[in-house]
């Protein structure tokens, strides 16, 4: 039997790649192809983890696909950000079943990086997750990808005044966590 | 200790963060391709669960019908307060879930309120009906029921596909549940979501 063995997503691959232009397929890709990054940076930053941001971004795009009518509609990438913000992000702990170490206590270690940008990095995002899930989306909504404050709380669904109080409260947070850090680093 | 003004502070957090930023591992065909795919599953389950309900209404109707069934004296057709309507069919663009069930009539036993039965809302009580708006937990599971595991008895049962109860539902004998507890299970993989106290009296038969 000399028969060659194709698989069914590699046929399916295939053929989505063989059809015309146009449709739901042709826009949904052109959108991804311009949003990925994008929707795959907030996901890091709200989970910390390459991985699990992965999944995220995949199950926010696959959301978003199966909307995309109504997506379309307005700001696809908006809409696939609020699926994003609204996904269980720390939901792989429950189903993975797998011993993660508390940020609060990795930051206290002492960090053992030659490279002294990295140990930097690595202090700074641990801070980040060490914020409650609400502080978190709002941190990285507004500081990180520089969101205006309205658009947060039209993307989160809360209301202004929550945005701006949850952001100020994050930012005390992280301030008492980092600060010390950065005036050794001052000269 | 110098403290630093707010700007220098987010411009810190921004680069330091921003460059911690890992190259996405998602090759886009794989997730058109698994797109796609869970958009035909959500579109199939949707139609076979209209269609079960639909079957059940047809059954319902057909019993009626028939002169052996047939009571003595005329029976009116079942009220939209009595029995629930089959949600009409969505347009295949649109796979939805219905925010609001409408009232099911009373089960003679406890009724339980929860996320599982209730109308996302927001702040001013007007009902969001984009599931995106919804808490993820009430997308995450559309058909849920609740069992009264002393008896093993379904209380109630809620299909946002079908807007209607849990048609056909039977509790799987294998089913793992805590004992002396009312829970509510997801009906497709059979997950305790919630655990609650039973009440205080025994249920009617």
């Amino acid at each position: 039997m000399g028969a060659e063995v194709v698989s069914d997503e590699s046929l399916e691959l295939e053929l989505i790649t063989s059809r015309p232009a146009g449709g739901r397929d042709a826009e949904f890709a052109e959108f991804m192809a311009a949003s990925m990054s994008a929707l795959h940076r907030s996901a890091f930053l709200l989970c910390g983890d390459a991985h699990r941001a992965d999944e995220l971004t995949q199950h926010a795009l696959e959301r978003t696909y199966r909307a995309w009518p109504r997506a379309r509609e307005g700001d696809p990438l908006a809409y696939a950000r609020r699926v994003l913000m609204n996904l269980r992000i720390d939901g792989w702990r429950r189903t993975r079943r797998e011993v993660l170490a508390d940020p609060h206590e990795l930051a206290e270690q002492d960090t053992a990086w030659t490279d002294p940008d990295h140990a930097d990095r690595d202090e700074v995002l641990r801070a980040l997750l060490a914020l409650p899930v609400k502080q978190r989306r709002v941190v990285v909504l507004r500081y990180l990808l520089d969101l205006s404050e309205a658009q947060i709380a039209a993307e989160l669904d809360i209301p202004l005044g929550t945005v701006k109080s949850t952001g100020s409260r994050a930012l005390v947070s992280l301030r008492t966590s980092l600060e010390p850090s950065i005036n050794r680093r001052l000269p | 200790m110098t403290r630093i003004d707010d700007e220098t502070f987010v411009s810190f957090l921004r680069e330091h963060t921003l460059s911690s930023v890992p190259v996405p591992g998602l090759d886009p065909r794989t997730v058109l391709v698994s797109s796609r795919r869970k958009r035909t599953a959500t579109l199939a389950a949707r139609t076979s669960a209209a269609s079960l309900a639909i079957g059940i209404g047809v059954l319902g109707i057909v019993a009626l019908d028939d002169p052996r069934e047939s009571p003595a004296v005329p029976v009116s057709a079942p009220t939209t307060s009595e029995a629930p309507e089959p949600t009409p069919a969505a347009p295949p663009d649109e796979p939805s879930m219905c925010a609001e069930f409408p009232t099911q009539p009373p089960g003679g036993g406890p009724s339980y309120e929860g996320w599982w039965s209730s109308s996302p809302a927001d702040l001013d009580g007007a009902i969001l009906t984009d599931p995106v708006d919804w808490p993820p937990i009430v997308r995450e599971h559309p058909q849920t029921v609740l069992i009264d595991t002393r008896t093993g008895k379904v209380i109630e049962s809620f299909d946002r596909y079908a807007c209607a109860p849990v048609a056909g539902y039977e509790v799987p004998p294998d089913l793992a549940l805590p004992p002396d507890a009312v829970v509510v299970v997801d009906a497709l993989t059979g997950e305790v979501l919630e655990t609650m106290s039973p009440p205080a009296f025994s249920p009617q038969p």
